[in-house]
């Protein structure tokens, strides 16, 4: 066990930009035995990638500077390593997995072909070889009917499919070190579970070692034996990986375990204060075909389903990708074309045309997940806020409006001095707060957050949500909380419904769903998240 | 771990403040914008400083403005009705003896006076008279360069204005609307598109009296296509960004969306092409003009001088300087291009 198969001593990294030199990583020791799994866990920006990216030293040589640090592997200083020789131990003794499975498998070549080419070249193999171990590959990573999918191309399988042919590239010639950036994040829970069980049964299959990067602690739990915690370019804290969760040493780790989303469901007076009641809401999206663009088909994104939404009250709406969630979501909101009846307090917003809806939408809002885009580039943090009241509150003058911006931003948690400022000078989390700032300052009464925190690290998603849960209670806000992260939702919802396919699997009050769960998905749903 | 700003400074800048210290920091494309500026407000005022009239003569203690006015010669104690002719000597010498006294502009030609009193043959190198010589017909080179530089760059201003407004315009309509608005449009641009440009110009300099007015005309109709297809791919990306869900469930209007949201995110391609748009229009009256497609041949033009010094080749003066000033040009706007689309863009420090 103590058969160490690569050390790496006090590597620094840093980064020539424009603006001056970045130290990513600063002075970073740790080692990986032989059939050992390793984690690396930190939130964005801790270096946790860049040290991984410099073991097979794949970043850009143009702007990347290594003032200190020794790789050891084999006897072998990486560091000092050539360029062919590095191309001889990339994809052959270490390989790697990415986190976006669709970007980084190449769309125009057929999957086979991609894990055939490094057989090719580390093992000088011929095609039919090659295309026999490849067939065997996808088999061994669990791709089902393996000699028809290998030659199908990325953007026709599944996203667990893809990281699953990203493995079996990597497999491809034994490697003894793997090293996998993200390989779940992208993926739906249950599907990140399976990918881990894979990885681990192939470890225990090939007795390779595996270097897993993460943001995310509790995903190791289970996975790793030795946990490295990194935080601002240092490793903090080191250890096994029973000790790290049992007794966490540094501040930072225990502040990283104590980031997971507690239960903020705020307590709300039973009321009959009905704010949204849809009925039968369906959005079908029509599939044309042939040169006379006939309809051939449909596709039931949202299909028959019923919701009541009170005041006050957060109603969770969970399920994986291609759900039909976000669609439901907009729906409801009249941004999206649907059928059936949806009623807002006592107007029926169904029927209504766009010009009879404008003065209801300041009602209604939404904070999506993504704050790089949800945030027009172009516009100060003042005329993002203050967009709306202008539109629905004409009677303001400059100086009222400056005031309830002024306020408003003070609520989320943003000082007054950001107000000239754009965009891109704020953090994830700030962002997600003027996101939040341009909602509550219309004085809505439901707001739709479509994965508010999933694209925040995990200290931050904790703050959003308590910034939410502050807000709910103080202005007596409904949400419709659309997560794919069962905790989240866990943490937030007083009822929630589970969605599949367009229909609603299971609803109900939180507790009821997740401890006692009717439907085998939402059973499945459930263990994944717990697992988590 | 809360969430400061600490590392950002604290100042407090208008956004457009910020764009000025952004472009401010450009040094190159900064003295660009002050030479281009100097020179273009000069040659705004050329008929003060290039005339063959007087600015101000006082005669018999009476004012006159033969710059702004035409006066008879007889106003001077001459014998003719016509129009006073300064430079001759019968005039001169009324207007600048006893009390009489005139106010001379910079340089006494302006772009079509022609100097009689050259000693040598047209076109005449470089003299004290004419500093940069004359042209075939006896016009002082200098005079015609300023008035060509100020058309030209006037008639480039007011192109690329038409140009990117009409481009702008439908641009936006068929990126925001899209589907089929978008799809018949797009046909009909393809259509106008394929319309040979340069023979529609030779057939309307023969149909019509050719001025310059017609030229805005005609090449305003065929310019704007480039641009618009630029702006349209920009909103058809913009249209499903976050931001604009946002606007629309806050209730805002397209008009609203595409002017506030859409718009000033598409400004990037506009922003790149506008200074090579400006340098293509002067280039194109001037290509135009060399190949007589142009403008009436008294204006003042820089394709014409540009004619001229290849139908004297040995006439240096002419296509030389010619060259100097229309390169001088293209490269200060060019240069202030650079400067202003790092000046838009507000993810620059």
């Amino acid at each position: 066990m103590a058969d160490k198969l690569i050390q790496v001593k006090n590597l620094k990294v840093t980064f020539n930009t424009q603006g001056g030199d970045i130290e990513a990583v600063r002075g970073v020791s740790f080692d990986i035995n032989k059939s050992e799994n390793v984690a690396i866990v930190g939130e964005s920006g801790s270096g946790k990638s860049v040290t991984a990216l410099s073991l097979l030293k794949l970043h850009d040589e143009r702007n990347v500077d290594y003032p200190d640090g020794r790789i050891i592997y084999n006897n072998q200083d990486l560091m000092l390593a050539s360029e062919a020789d590095m191309r001889q131990v990339r994809g052959k003794d270490i390989s790697m997995i990415f986190q976006e499975p669709m970007s980084s498998l190449n769309p125009v070549y057929p999957v086979g072909v991609q894990i055939q080419e490094t057989l090719k070249l580390h093992r000088k193999m011929d095609k039919a070889a090659s295309r026999k171990i490849a067939i065997d590959l996808l088999d061994r990573v669990g791709i089902k009917q393996p000699q028809q999918k290998i030659d199908s191309f990325p953007h026709m399988l599944s996203g667990g499919q893809r990281q699953r042919a990203m493995i079996a590239m990597a497999l491809a010639c034994d490697p003894v070190l793997l090293i996998a950036d993200e390989p779940t994040t992208a993926l739906d829970v249950t599907v990140q579970q399976q990918i881990l069980d894979l990885l681990k049964d192939l470890q225990q299959e090939t007795a390779m070692s595996v270097l897993l990067i993460t943001h995310d602690l509790n995903l190791v739990r289970r996975f790793a034996d030795r946990v490295c915690v990194m935080h601002e370019g240092e490793i903090v804290e080191q250890a096994l990986s029973s000790e790290l969760f049992k007794h966490p040493q540094h501040e930072y780790t225990q502040y990283l375990l104590d980031s997971e989303p507690e239960s903020r469901i705020t307590e709300i007076e039973p009321t009959d204060n009905t704010v949204i009641k849809a009925e039968d809401v369906r959005v079908y999206f029509p599939v044309y075909k042939g040169f006379f663009k006939r309809k051939v088909d449909e596709v039931k994104a949202v299909d028959n389903i019923d919701i009541e939404l009170k005041q006050g009250e957060t109603l969770g709406i969970v399920g994986e990708s291609g759900s039909g969630k976000t669609t439901l979501g907009m729906a409801l909101l009249r941004l999206v074309d649907s059928t059936g009846q949806i009623r807002f307090r006592e107007h029926t917003i169904s029927d209504y045309r766009e010009q009879q809806m404008r003065p209801l939408r300041r009602f209604f809002q939404i904070v999506f997940q993504d704050p790089f885009s949800s945030l027009s580039p172009r516009m100060t943090v003042e005329q993002i806020v203050g967009e709306g009241l202008k539109l629905h509150c004409p009677e303001l003058n400059k100086a009222q409006r400056h005031q309830r911006i002024v306020t408003t931003l003070k609520e989320v948690g943003l000082d007054e001095n950001v107000l000239w400022r754009y965009p891109h000078e704020f953090s994830g989390g700030q962002r997600q707060r003027i996101a939040v700032a341009r909602t509550v300052i219309l004085e809505p009464d439901v707001i739709l957050l479509d994965e508010p925190t999933s694209a925040l690290d995990v200290s931050v998603q904790k703050q959003v949500l308590s910034l939410l849960s502050d807000l709910q209670l103080k202005h007596k806000l409904s949400y419709l909380f659309i997560s794919h992260d069962l905790r989240v939702v866990r943490a937030m919802s007083h009822r929630v419904i589970v969605m599949r396919e367009g229909k609603i699997v299971e609803s109900g009050a939180v507790e009821d769903v997740f401890e006692n769960p009717q439907q085998d998905y939402t059973r499945e749903l459930a263990r994944a998240s717990i697992y988590h | 771990m809360s969430e400061t700003i600490g590392s950002l400074n604290n100042v407090h800048l208008s956004p457009g403040r910020r764009s000025w210290l952004r472009f401010k920091a450009n040094r190159r494309g900064y003295i660009s914008l002050w030479l281009f500026g100097i020179l273009f407000v000069l040659s705004l005022f050329a008929e003060v400083l290039f005339n063959d009239k007087p600015l101000i003569v006082s005669y018999q203690d009476e004012l006159f403005f033969p710059f702004l006015v035409t006066y008879p010669e007889t106003a001077f104690g001459g014998d003719f009705e016509t129009e006073a002719d300064y430079s001759d000597a019968y005039v001169r010498d009324t207007i600048t003896t006893g009390n009489n006294w005139v106010v001379d502009p910079l340089i006494h030609y302006s772009y079509n006076t022609i100097n009689f009193r050259s000693e040598l043959p047209n076109p005449a190198p470089p003299t004290s008279q004419n500093l940069i010589g004359t042209d075939d017909r006896g016009r002082d080179v200098f005079a015609r360069l300023v008035y060509g530089f100020r058309l030209s760059v006037l008639f480039a201003f007011a192109l690329t204005a038409i140009g990117v407004a009409i481009g702008i315009l439908a641009g936006a309509v068929q990126g925001y609307f899209s589907g089929r608005l978008d799809l018949i449009m797009q046909r009909l641009i393809e259509v106008w598109a394929s319309m040979p440009e340069l023979y529609l110009l030779i057939i309307f300099a023969s149909i019509f009296q050719p001025s310059i007015w017609l030229l805005i005309i005609l090449l305003s109709l065929f310019g704007w296509m480039g641009l618009s297809d630029y702006v349209r791919a920009e909103f058809l990306r913009g249209r499903n960004m976050d931001y604009v869900t946002a606007a629309r469930a806050m209730g805002q209007t397209d008009v609203a969306i595409m002017r506030h949201h859409l718009l000033p995110n598409s400004m990037t391609p506009v922003i790149t092409f506008l200074p090579f748009r400006i340098s293509g229009s002067i280039l194109a009256l001037t290509s135009l003009d060399f190949l007589g497609l142009g403008v009436p041949p008294t204006t003042p033009s820089l394709g014409e001088l540009l004619a001229q010094g290849k139908e004297n080749i040995e006439a240096w003066w002419l296509s030389l300087s010619t060259f100097i000033v229309l390169v001088g040009t293209l490269m200060l706007l060019i240069f202030i291009g650079e400067a202003l689309r790092e000046a838009m863009d507000t993810r620059k420090n």
